[in-house]
């Protein structure tokens, strides 16, 4: 056929102007294909830096440094008159125990200066962990026993290799001579590390080797906890009401536009009118986890509106008309079958927000948040503080301890945060349904 | 282009939506007026076989009539794939049935031009001569087959058109075909006078008998066009009445 | 002799001028007789308005007892509009006011003291795409019942379920399966759970809203077989695109166009030899 066309009288057919253009196009959608390749792997890239960064400054801090010693705990010190009573015990004084064992076993030690050198290897946490031993087995009354002893910051520091041992004395933290204990603590196989369960027990505190999280966390509990059931009714009955019953006029047009605007409002302008309306006007006590979950509240209830809102306009009219057509009101239909088929997305929305609460900082600063509190808080009116705010502190801090400790609560942080996000998936996954 | 001139809402002249359905009615339509004009050329041919004593006129009538009983084929399958491919409804529907009645009639009409022809040629071999029957049997047969080709031809006209004035002109003429039957009867009852024998009598009869149920079958297709145009089944109905009520109406 | 298809045209309109004394032509006036004798429903001048558009103007029609009404028409001409008024549907619709008289067995459905809750049961509702809730079978079917309270035990419930299923011609399909989701059926089987959950609650007056344009042949067949026997115990009104359908199940159909009622009457007549050209036009094909 082509070939007898005559050649002064070309008929362009559709097929070729086709295959012309064909490779111009097919080149077109493979460098798009790699552009977005590119920019996930650009940004897999920085996540992973991140992540590594983290870990790598973080990891140290589940371990901790302790020094063996024998610790000579005499009757007559500790309990003379016998009584085995825990009063007595506790009373007991153990610092002196522990400066005793260190001069006993460096008896070299003898100027003044050496020996406040020689007392500060060991954290001044020490002699409570004794007591608490004790006071756990009293049985070690009257003997000498070797005990493992929690090293300073410092020792810590240097055991694992935070500091340089080369650099010139004048350039490091720890002196020559400190260095030369804790190298013959290490020849004599009395220094290890050991997981840190300080760090999770303990609340904040000046000291590095004797501080954690615990007090963070538990003040991050009660606050999303306080947040969750505040925002979540007050968010989902809000979006019920503007999607499902509110006329559709100017007011809830205005409303519409001031939720999408409050989602976009800075945080820390939460915390200022925390800060004004509930501690100013009410008088709700301050840097408490029930004022931060006020203010979380105020600041995820957009979030979880617009989510709520979207969950509830994608389930399809049908289902809404099918129980009116049997005769159910407008509240039957809502809660009997538009509310299961949404609740999904409103949990997953729910779940963002509290994320975005988990992390929060800026706002709680406002509110005294970032006050030193070195107790566990109890319960929603205790002084407390939160992770993010934890972090911030620790980050602030010039001890060279708290930086992998910084890095660890990030860690903590992120894994509640990774958590909370799978729970999101694995609740859409389980819940949604399809029709 | 601003100024849009808005059409009336619908005109039927435009036709269906599926022009393929216009054309299958067309087809139709088309075969069954083929027929007619088969019919209208027969019936001629057979009646002036009788009258002026044609044989091979006869013979020829006879020879063409399988094709209008083939087109009457025709006709019937295009009305199945009709019915069956577009369920035609309202006048759609009324014109397919109607046309297929109608094609029934006009290939009856056909058989009674070749029975006429066959009567002629009965009458030939009976050993009648050019001058058998008498200008006076002869003029009341004209007359006769003049009044059933003119309300035959009307009908296939109807039929093109489907307009109730065609109809009642067919109506209209049915009794003057009663009338011109009635002579030719007359006449034949006296048939000595006409020196006809019996045999020859009856042949004669029964062409005109045929030339008056022509003139029926015209009638009868004259009944469907109103059916088509009106959607009113009129078959039964007193004639003068009806008759009355058309003049009514399409004044 | 004429052959070609333009003549042919031609002459197909000159034969419909020709009786055009006994066609109506233009006029908006509704022809044929709205009216039935001892009517379920009776509507009268019922005006629809979304926001400035009037969507129906002025429409008179009555739904007898024990028959089934089809409503057809081109898209957008005001048959669903009209069908979703005789339920009160169209109140959840932001910006539509219905006026005229509504009465169901003479009471004023649009009168301000009346409940549509309570209405929508004795009124019942079929749509267009299969609906069936999310849930099991049985639970479709029982929830009419139980938030109106109609029975008062389970075995009560359990056979007012078996009966709705029975009556939508289900139960045999469903009967070893009714905790399996609704939503698994097919579609001629959800299209029959919904009319199932519909004939559940008992309504005098079936709505349904082109029940069958999701469904294949046989499937529409089997809803249009039952739709004749429902016939028996309800007043259906049907709308449908489908002209043959309207033809199949309805005793009375109505003719909408631009939110006119252009022309009701029999089926048989409508289908055979409708009066307003504009029915014939749209049941012929002619609509452009």
């Amino acid at each position: 056929m082509t070939d007898q066309t005559p050649a002064s009288a070309p008929h362009k057919r559709t097929i070729d102007a086709v295959n012309a253009s064909l490779k111009r196009r097919r080149a077109k959608e493979r460098r798009f294909r790699r552009l977005g390749a590119a920019a996930v792997a650009l940004g897999l890239l920085f996540v992973a830096l991140l992540f590594a960064d983290i870990v790598g400054k973080g990891h140290t801090a589940f371990q901790q440094t302790y020094i063996k010693l024998p610790v000579v705990l005499e009757r007559a010190q500790i309990d003379p008159e016998g009584s085995g009573s825990a009063e007595v015990i506790a009373r007991a004084n153990y610092l002196g125990i522990i400066r005793a064992a260190l001069r006993a076993h460096f008896p070299e030690v003898t100027a003044r200066r050496d020996k406040r050198a020689l007392y500060q290897m060991v954290s001044v946490g020490a002699p409570q962990l004794l007591r608490d031993r004790v006071l756990a087995d009293p049985a070690l009354i009257g003997t000498t026993a070797e005990v493992w002893l929690l090293a300073d910051d410092d020792i810590d520091m240097v055991v694992k290799g935070q500091i340089d041992r080369t650099l010139p004395e004048s350039k490091r933290r720890v002196k020559d001579q400190t260095l030369g204990w804790i190298e013959r603590l290490e020849s004599e196989g009395r220094i290890t590390k050991r997981f840190n369960t300080i760090f999770f027990t303990n609340g904040t505190s000046r000291e590095p080797e004797l501080a954690g999280i615990a007090g963070a966390l538990a003040g991050s509990f009660y606050t999303l906890a306080l947040t969750l059931l505040l925002s979540f009714p007050i968010g989902v009955g809000a979006a019920i009401y503007l999607e499902e019953f509110a006329p559709k006029n100017r007011w809830t047009d205005l409303i519409e536009v001031n939720i999408n605007n409050l989602a976009a409002v800075p945080s820390i302008v939460f915390g200022l009118l925390g800060l004004a309306v509930f501690i100013g006007i009410f008088g709700v006590p301050r840097s408490t986890p029930l004022v931060a979950a006020l203010v979380l509240t105020l600041m995820t209830l957009p979030t979880i509106i617009i989510s709520s809102r979207a969950a509830l306009k994608s389930v399809p009219p049908s289902i809404r008309e099918a129980a009116l057509g049997v005769g159910a009101s407008s509240l039957q239909t809502q809660f009997h079958h538009v509310l299961p088929l949404a609740l999904p997305g409103m949990l997953t929305g729910a779940i963002i927000g509290m994320a975005q609460a988990l992390g929060e900082t800026a706002p709680l600063l406002m509110i005294g948040m970032i006050a030193f509190i070195v107790d566990v808080p109890a319960g929603f009116t205790d002084p407390a503080t939160v992770l993010p705010v934890q972090i911030f502190l620790w980050a602030d801090s010039p001890e060279r301890a708290f930086v992998e400790r910084t890095s660890a609560a990030i860690m903590v942080l992120l894994a509640f945060l990774i958590l909370m996000n799978l729970a999101a998936v694995l609740l859409r996954r389980r819940f949604e349904r399809r029709w | 282009m601003t100024e849009s001139i808005n059409p009336p809402i619908t005109d039927l002249a435009r036709g269906h939506t599926v022009s393929r359905y216009d054309q299958e009615l067309a087809k139709l339509r088309g075969i069954i007026l083929e027929m007619g004009e088969h019919v209208v050329e027969q019936i001629q041919a057979a009646v002036s076989a009788l009258v002026s004593r044609e044989e091979n006129l006869a013979f020829r009538v006879l020879d063409r009539e399988p094709q209008v009983d083939f087109l009457a084929l025709d006709a019937d399958e295009e009305v199945f794939r009709v019915i069956a491919r577009r369920q035609p409804t309202a006048i759609d529907l009324r014109i397919v049935l109607a046309l297929s009645k109608i094609a029934g009639d006009v290939e009856r009409a056909g058989d009674k031009a070749a029975r006429i022809a066959r009567q002629s040629i009965e009458l030939d071999a009976l050993g009648g001569g050019e001058d058998l029957l008498s200008p006076r049997l002869r003029a009341a047969l004209s007359t006769l087959d003049a009044c059933a080709c003119c309300m035959f031809e009307r009908g296939i006209s109807g039929v093109a058109r489907f307009d109730v004035r065609i109809a009642l002109d067919i109506f209209e003429r049915e009794p003057a075909l009663y009338e011109a039957s009635h002579a030719v009867r007359a006449l034949l009852s006296d048939a000595e006078q006409e020196g006809l024998s019996a045999r020859q009598t009856v042949c004669v009869l029964t062409s005109a008998h045929a030339l008056e149920r022509i003139g029926n079958h015209a009638a009868n297709i004259a009944e469907q066009v109103i059916y088509v145009a009106e959607g009113q089944d009129v078959r039964f109905r007193n004639r003068e009445i009806l008759i009355e009520t058309l003049r009514h109406r399409t004044l | 002799m004429i052959t070609t298809v333009e003549e042919i045209q031609r002459s197909t309109s000159t034969a419909m001028r020709s009786g055009e004394l006994a066609r109506v032509r233009e006029s908006r006036e509704t022809v044929g007789d709205y009216s039935v004798p001892d009517a379920r429903m009776r509507c009268r001048d019922i005006e629809v308005w979304y926001g400035d558009k009037r969507a129906i103007h002025g429409v008179n029609l009555d739904l007898g007892r024990n028959e089934v009404l089809s409503m057809i028409g081109p898209s957008g001409c005001g048959k669903s509009t009209f069908l979703r008024c005789l339920n009160r549907m169209n109140d959840t619709i932001d910006g539509c006011r219905v006026s005229g008289s509504i009465q169901l067995d003479g009471e004023e459905i649009y009168d301000r003291a009346l409940d549509p809750v309570p209405l929508r049961a004795r009124v019942g509702m079929v749509f267009q795409k299969p609906n069936p809730f999310p849930k099991s079978i049985y639970e479709n079917v029982a929830y009419g019942p139980r938030i109106h309270g109609l029975t008062t035990s389970k075995a009560e419930l359990d056979a007012l379920v078996e009966t709705s299923l029975r009556k939508a011609g289900l139960w045999d399909e469903v009967k070893d399966r009714l905790e399996a989701p609704g939503t698994g059926l097919s579609g001629g089987q959800q299209q029959r759970l919904c009319i199932a959950r519909t004939i559940a609650v008992s309504p005098e007056v079936i709505l349904m809203d082109e029940p069958c344009s999701a469904l294949d042949p046989i499937a529409t067949a089997i809803i249009e077989e039952l739709i004749d026997e429902l016939r028996a115990n309800y007043s259906i009104a049907i709308v449908t695109h489908s002209m043959q359908q309207a033809a199949r199940v309805s005793q009375r159909t109505a003719y909408f166009h631009l939110g006119d009622l252009v022309e009701v009457g029999e089926t048989n007549q409508i289908f055979t030899n409708p009066q307003h050209r504009l029915t014939e036009d749209y049941i012929t094909g002619r609509f452009g």
